[in-house]
């Protein structure tokens, strides 16, 4: 069912705040996971206090973690509440993965997300203070109205967004659009017809007259972000193949690595409870070292970090969604996301799988 | 140990100490007293094999055959063919200082 919210003095964030409010205030959900203002940024919050929605704001292209696994978290054999998460098409992706991983449940979840034009590296918008002003937010909804690659504050995508081929969500209950629309004037919404019943919601509602925006623009203005990006990523992964292959293998592109494991902790997919490279297993004995320095001539030190990386493709590589959150959290500026693409990418064309797809 | 327990990071790591070649032996499809382990290491052998190439390793050196333990001719027969093939390719490029 598509319907669309009024909006008021041209804001967008009370329209959405109270439509939150409504979905829980009718008994559609009782919990909601959504980002709060927080700092000057935003936190995912459980929230069970419509009251608090007041602060909520899925409309900061901040992502501070993929919300996938906060979803695993709270979600599992018996999922205790009818529980809504406000998600992005990655994290929903990633936790389509989980689900079949059966280290997460959709059952009794509302998934509520919106088209997504991208989302930025937090310390980058923090040294500015983009989001405090409320003409850069106009400006990236703006972009996504014409799909066009938003340009704020001379701020750059996350890597991991400037190549997303992705950004309308799958598999979810609620999309809000932003892609080809003009969410001023009226936030256009698709939901499942049930849940649309019990919000008393109507085809059309609040229209105010205009047209309903669900035609080409939509498509259009998709089509268009999309046939830029997709170009993005081939060459950027393209990129990273030739340097695995021509060069010295992947070893040349983790030369920085610290084995921090932040990678590992920011990504959504690698689930192990308990992670090989978080016990004592790598705590070699002296001569081990001294071993390998003599059979290699020397040894990096800092040891077995290909091992990690290569590990870590085996075990979820065919699943990489892409998220770039491995990026983001890398402090040595590996491309991590991309390198996990490009592998993931081969191992996924070799048994034809495509992760996220149900 | 069953085939299918033989996670990627066993292979791994003898290889980045230098290994020219790892041999992984599993029982006969059909065969498996889990009865699905090998069928497990198998997809898993496929992933492996095509990671190491991506990553600009060399996937030869990495062979899964059907041994079972009673096969001793055959296993016997098997090493002095993956010695021969591993001869041929060389040293492996992963005894290097910073292939760890
Ligand atoms: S986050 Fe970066 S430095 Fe840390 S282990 Fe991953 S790749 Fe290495
Ligand atoms: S490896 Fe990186 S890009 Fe892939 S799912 Fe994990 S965090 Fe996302």
């Amino acid at each position: 069912m598509n319907t669309i919210l009024p909006v008021e003095n041209n804001d967008v964030l009370p329209a959405l705040r109270s439509f939150l409010k409504r979905l829980m205030n009718s008994g559609v959900i009782e919990v909601l996971l959504v980002p709060l203002e927080h700092g000057e940024g935003v936190m995912p919050a459980l929230v069970t206090d419509p009251a608090l929605l007041d602060s909520a704001n899925p409309l900061m292209p901040l992502m501070s973690i993929n919300n996938a696994r906060a979803v695993s978290a709270i979600t599992g054999k018996h999922t205790p509440a009818k529980i809504g998460v406000v998600l992005r098409p990655c994290e929903i992706r990633a936790l389509i993965e989980l689900v079949k991983l059966q280290q997460a449940s959709l059952e009794n979840l509302t998934i509520i997300s919106m088209d997504c034009p991208g989302t930025y590296e937090i310390p980058d918008s923090m040294a500015k203070g983009t989001w405090k002003q409320a003409s850069n937010l106009s400006a990236y909804l703006d972009a996504a109205k014409e799909g066009k690659e938003p340009d704020i504050d001379g701020l750059s995508l996350r890597q991991a967004c400037q190549m997303c081929i992705h950004p309308v969500p799958e598999n979810l209950d609620i999309h809000i659009h932003l892609f080809g629309v003009d969410v001023r004037r009226g936030l256009p919404v698709t939901m499942k017809d049930e849940i649309a019943a019990v919000l008393n919601l109507t085809e059309g509602e609040a229209g105010g007259g205009e047209s309903v925006p669900f035609g080409h623009d939509i498509s259009e203005a998709v089509a268009r972000l999309m046939a830029g990006r997709q170009k993005v990523r081939e060459e950027a992964l393209g990129h990273i193949h030739q340097k695995m292959t021509s060069n010295d293998s992947i070893a040349s592109l983790f030369a920085s690595c610290i084995r921090c494991h932040n990678c590992m902790t920011a990504c959504p997919i690698c689930y192990c409870k308990t992670c090989l490279f978080k016990t004592a297993a790598f705590d070699h004995e002296p001569e081990y070292y001294l071993n390998a320095a003599h059979r290699k001539g020397a040894t990096r030190m800092l040891g077995d970090t290909l091992l990690f990386h290569l590990t870590r493709l085996n075990h979820m590589g065919a699943s990489c969604v892409s998220c770039g959150m491995c990026t983001s959290a890398c402090p040595s500026d590996i491309p991590v996301g991309m390198i996990f693409s490009a592998v993931g990418e081969q191992v996924q064309r070799v048994f034809d799988y495509v992760p996220a797809r149900m | 140990m069953c085939s299918g327990a033989v996670d990627p990071v066993y292979i791994l790591k003898p290889l980045l100490d230098g290994a020219d070649g790892v041999l992984i032996g599993g029982c006969h499809p059909g065969d498996c007293h889990y009865q699905t382990g090998n069928y497990k290491t198998r997809r898993r052998y496929v992933v492996m094999r095509e990671i190491l190439k991506n990553a600009g390793f060399d996937d030869k050196r990495v062979w899964l055959r059907w041994i079972s333990a009673s096969e001793g001719q055959r296993f016997a027969e098997t090493v002095t063919e993956m010695v021969a093939a591993l001869k041929e390719l060389g040293p492996s490029p992963m005894r290097e200082v910073w292939a760890v």
